[in-house]
């Protein structure tokens, strides 16, 4: 889903700011990985290094589209050049959260069976790209709402909010084909997500 | 069904190294008897932690009344702090370490 004209700058900047809110998220969690040497905080952290090049790669792509449109006599940017950058977006994001999902779904029992139906479904139905990371946010969300319920921790509320926002700002962005309002909606959605997890990281810096 | 009983879960580790130094950090200078009740660990599995616990500055020894003590470093109160933190942080993901 390419964004409307008039959004267009806008959502140069707002892909930037995730992109460095995600790197923020990922070298938090390798650090942790590297004090503890623990499999959960490797997950979190390769989900949002991709995440963070997926957001690069997509401010990326826009701006190019941006100053094409301003230098360019056709007004538009080469579509091969917009095509490319929105693949490595939506095939890295989807690799993002396959991860955490995995890492979710790891712990329960029969997941092999559950990821081969699910895996097979998604294959053969081949759905739209912006569909495949909603199932994957819907999974991530279950998991952490099923967390959230037995903890009922700040931080907690914190990440599953986060998880529940960018479920609804995708929800919003497939949408965007038909009001362009919805994609706007949707982004800013997206910028919330990743300032509550910015706000995690701040709750995490003080003493304990 | 655990009947009451405990339930049982793989621990990594930086999980056990954490146990072990929680269990250092609470008694002072300690006895391996003291950490080997609180880390629940057999004695071998728990001398060879401890070993490298030592190797990696995390805890030192010194001899009271004859017998081995150990404490807790400066790294090793860093290390805890960090592990603490990093607990937290798994745990507002939803996810154990």
């Amino acid at each position: 889903m390419f964004p409307p004209a008039y959004f267009l700058a806008l959502d140069i900047v707002l892909q930037l700011i995730t992109a460095i809110v995600a790197l923020a998220v990922a070298v938090f969690a390798f650090r942790g990985f590297r004090w503890v040497g623990e499999k959960n905080l490797l997950y979190i952290y390769l989900a949002f290094t991709l995440l963070a090049v997926a957001f690069f790669a997509s401010g990326m792509t826009y701006a190019y589209a941006w100053l094409a449109k301003l230098t360019l006599s056709r007004g538009a940017a080469p579509f091969l050049v917009l095509d490319l950058g929105l693949w490595v977006y939506y095939i890295l994001s989807i690799g993002a959260y396959g991860i955490l999902a995995f890492a979710y779904l790891r712990r329960v029992r029969d997941v092999p069976i559950g990821a081969a139906i699910v895996g097979t479904s998604l294959f053969l139905a081949a759905p739209p790209l912006e569909t495949v990371m909603m199932v994957l946010l819907f999974v991530i969300f279950l998991s952490q709402l099923t967390h959230y319920g037995a903890k009922k921790s700040q931080n907690s509320l914190i990440v599953m909010s986060s998880f529940l926002m960018l479920l609804l700002s995708h929800i919003f962005i497939l949408f965007g084909n038909l009001a362009s309002f919805s994609y706007v909606v949707g982004k800013i959605l997206q910028l919330f997500a990743f300032i509550s997890l910015l706000y995690l990281l701040s709750r995490m810096r003080g003493p304990i | 069904m655990t009947n009451g009983a405990p339930v049982l879960r793989y621990r990594s580790k930086g999980c056990i190294f954490a146990d072990i130094l929680r269990a250092i950090q609470e008694g002072g200078k300690v006895k391996i008897t003291h950490i080997l009740y609180k880390a629940n660990l057999s004695h071998d599995r728990l001398t060879k932690y401890l070993d490298q616990l030592k190797e990696a500055g995390l805890v030192e020894t010194t001899l009271e009344e004859d017998k081995t003590a150990y404490a807790i470093t400066p790294k090793g109160d860093k290390f805890l702090m960090e592990f603490r933190r990093m607990e937290e942080f798994a745990d507002a993901f939803g996810l154990e370490i």
